[in-house]
């Protein structure tokens, strides 16, 4: 069944907006949901540069060779061998969008040597070059949205898709307006969540969606007072989807940070911003093709969405009414401080069992937060007293995960096991949510990553993760 | 050093209510920012009454001295993120913006930047997102200059301390030209840059400037904004 209803792109980062403007070029109708302006997404304050080979087929297996490698058999080999060829056409784009880039002596693009790069590949656009690329970007939306070929929402925070009861479909999505802190609900059939917020990874987990190697997640080093708390500034682990970033979830698709690197267990520099500007085209890509085929649509969608509605009412109101001695920013500032001396000073076996009580504790704790503020216009402590719930699930995910991947490999280190240990690691770690509590299971790389390629053979074989 | 400052902010509950002063008594650490103060206020939002409130609403998104955060600080226009209390007279009077509609507190609406830039078409137009295209040379300075230009953060600082902006004037302001400068500029961006010169030379543009120079003070990312004036108006 074709259907009318417009693609839903929530996100205000490199992914989403490249999704957006990939939709609007293939003629796919759209709504763009920002949860804030573009200006403020977190990337914005990255300092990493754009890898893209030069011109010559050597310099292109060299890109792709550099990337496997970085990522220590974990990777999803076709995806970056497309991404690292894709990178000539995706700068073209953006300069031809405005993008100044550094320039040398003869006045083309400036291309430096990344950290253990073999090859000058990294562009830079001053300090902030995701900065430069998201005003760029921001500008391509404001053409599009002034010319009616895309909507865009401001201010609506992405509280829970709705998927159907046999978790097979996604059904809609519920959104929360920041000024008047209403819900709003747009059934719809296809929704890209591209997100850097720790929060829709935990609420998607929570809702059934597998993660992916979430011990490679990054805890920022400085204890930032966002409303984001891991800020998944080039983020590995993530929420798991296919080479096209579908999830499970027919309808449901993630890329960017949100989704778990295809990079696998480290990147090189330059490839974090070319990885999130490549999945928001995939991903457009994907849902293009799948909106040609037949989706089976199921019935009962309004009952559903009530039934939802009523049981975000009911949290709502549970915030609402907590009037207990904590404070939901203090708490806050207690988790950072345990992840942090748990897993980025130190990080073995004493630190993080240490950090997981920490989390208990304030999972314990959390009914007990008292609200200070009720009103019900542009009232960041209701949003964040739910993060926080959210963010503590995603934490002690993350470091059970980590506990229990004893060797060190790329953005995994563990103090007490330094080596890496192919004969039982060698795997993708798999977490789902169940009611007695997360459930952690190994899968197997792709047959091309168990070869283990010889470091100086470039031949690629085009199998996929 | 005091131990202790004390901090008046010109809180507003929403859009349509009164605003109303309100002080709090903070402990004062060293290098403590405007922003550090309201983060503190988030974490023990009792006034200097001893009564509970809600903690003050800021746009709290600055990363990495990216700078979002303006406020009035003492009557000037002051990064929240860069402006330390030891270097301010105490008690520090904190205000949002005064050219904007207040939506919370310190929160205000800066839509009208976006609308602005609507208006100066402040973007390339492209056939499609691939094409066959030769990247044009560049001098290291010309990049530059464009880098500087592409660096704004939206801040609304320029707007604020520009006497020819207010919501009576038709004029658009400085952060809007500015990008549609950075555009102009480009290779793609020059070509196009008939369908821009008459609204840039209208009183929503560049007519509506009167030489004051506020604005490249106030910038907080160092944006040569009289510069992009005199350019445009040539």
């Amino acid at each position: 069944m074709t259907t009318s209803a417009p693609v839903l792109i929530y996100g205000n980062d490199l992914s989403a907006l490249m999704a957006a403007l990939r939709l609007v070029d293939l003629g796919v109708p759209l709504q763009l949901i920002l949860p804030k302006p573009v200006q403020l997404c977190p990337q914005a304050g990255w300092t990493d540069g754009l890898s893209v080979s030069g011109p010559s087929p050597e310099e292109l297996k060299n890109h792709v060779h550099d990337s496997l490698l970085k990522s220590m058999g974990l990777s999803d080999p076709a995806y970056l061998e497309n991404m690292c060829a894709m990178a000539p056409e995706i700068l073209q784009y953006l300069t031809r969008a405005g993008l100044p880039v550094e320039r040398n002596v003869e006045g083309a693009v400036k291309r430096i040597l990344g950290a253990e790069a073999s090859v000058s590949r990294l562009l830079q656009s001053g300090l902030k070059t995701t900065q430069q690329i998201l005003n760029i970007l921001d500008s391509q939306i404001l053409r599009f949205e002034t010319s009616g070929h895309l909507v865009v929402h401001s201010g609506w925070d992405l509280v829970t898709p709705v998927i159907s009861n046999d978790r097979q479909h996604l059904k809609g999505v519920i959104f929360k307006n920041h000024e008047n802190q209403d819900f709003t609900i747009l059934p719809c059939q296809s929704l890209i969540v591209s997100d850097v917020d720790g929060i829709l990874i935990s609420r998607l987990y929570q809702k059934g969606l597998a993660l992916k190697n979430p011990e490679f997640l990054r805890v920022p080093k400085d204890a930032l007072d966002h409303f984001r708390f891991f800020s998944m500034n080039a983020s590995l682990g993530g929420l798991k989807t296919d080479s096209g970033h579908q999830t499970d979830v027919v309808g449901l698709y993630v890329s960017g940070e949100a989704s778990a690197s295809k990079h696998g267990a480290d990147v090189p520099d330059g490839n974090r911003i070319l990885e999130n500007l490549y999945s928001g085209i995939k991903v457009a890509q994907t849902v293009h093709a799948d909106l040609k085929k037949d989706h089976p649509v199921s019935g009962d969608r309004l009952l559903d969405f009530s039934r939802e509605m009523n049981l975000l009412k009911q949290s709502q109101q549970q915030i609402l009414d907590m009037a207990g001695p904590e404070n939901v920013w203090r708490m806050r500032d207690e988790l950072f401080m345990a992840l942090h001396e748990g897993c980025v000073s130190r990080r073995d076996h004493e630190s993080l069992n240490q950090a997981l009580d920490v989390i208990h504790d304030l999972k314990e704790r959390w009914p007990r937060i008292g609200l200070n503020d009720h009103a019900p216009f542009y009232n960041p402590e209701i949003t964040q007293i739910q993060n926080l719930y959210d963010e503590l699930v995603l934490a002690e995910v993350m470091i059970l995960s980590i506990l229990m991947r004893t060797e060190s490999r790329g953005g995994h280190r563990r103090d007490d096991f330094d080596s890496t240990d192919d004969a039982h690691f060698l795997k993708h770690t798999r977490v789902t949510c169940h009611e007695r509590g997360p459930e952690i299971s190994y899968d197997d790389v792709s047959e091309y990553n168990q070869k283990m390629p010889d470091p100086f053979q470039t031949r690629l074989s085009p199998e996929v993760a | 050093m005091p131990s202790h400052f004390q901090i008046t902010i010109l809180r507003q509950d929403h859009t349509d209510l009164k605003p109303y002063p309100e002080t709090f008594e903070i402990p004062l650490k060293p290098r403590m920012t405007v922003s550090d103060t309201l983060k503190h206020i988030r974490r023990f939002p009792v006034n200097i009454n001893g009564k509970v409130v809600a903690p003050v609403v800021w746009q709290d998104a600055c990363v990495n001295e990216n700078c979002t955060c303006q406020f009035l600080v003492g009557g000037r226009v002051s990064s929240g993120c860069k402006t330390r209390i030891e270097d301010l007279a105490c008690p520090v009077l904190l205000e949002p913006l005064s050219k904007f509609k207040v939506l919370r507190d310190l929160l205000v609406d800066l839509s009208p930047l976006r609308q602005a830039r609507q208006k100066l078409k402040a973007w390339n137009d492209l056939s499609t997102m691939f094409a066959d295209h030769v990247l044009s040379r560049q001098s290291h300075r010309q990049s530059e200059d464009q880098i500087r230009l592409n660096s704004c953060l939206s801040c609304g600082a320029c707007l604020e301390v520009c006497p020819q902006y207010n919501q009576r004037s038709p004029y658009g302001g400085v952060e809007a030209l500015a990008r549609a400068a950075l555009f102009q500029q480009t290779d793609v961006g020059r070509l196009q840059s008939e369908n821009r010169q008459a609204i840039l030379r209208s009183r929503v543009g560049i007519e509506g400037c009167d030489n004051a120079q506020n604005c490249v003070r106030a910038c907080p990312q160092g944006i040569p904004l009289t510069e992009v004036l005199v350019g445009l108006s040539r």
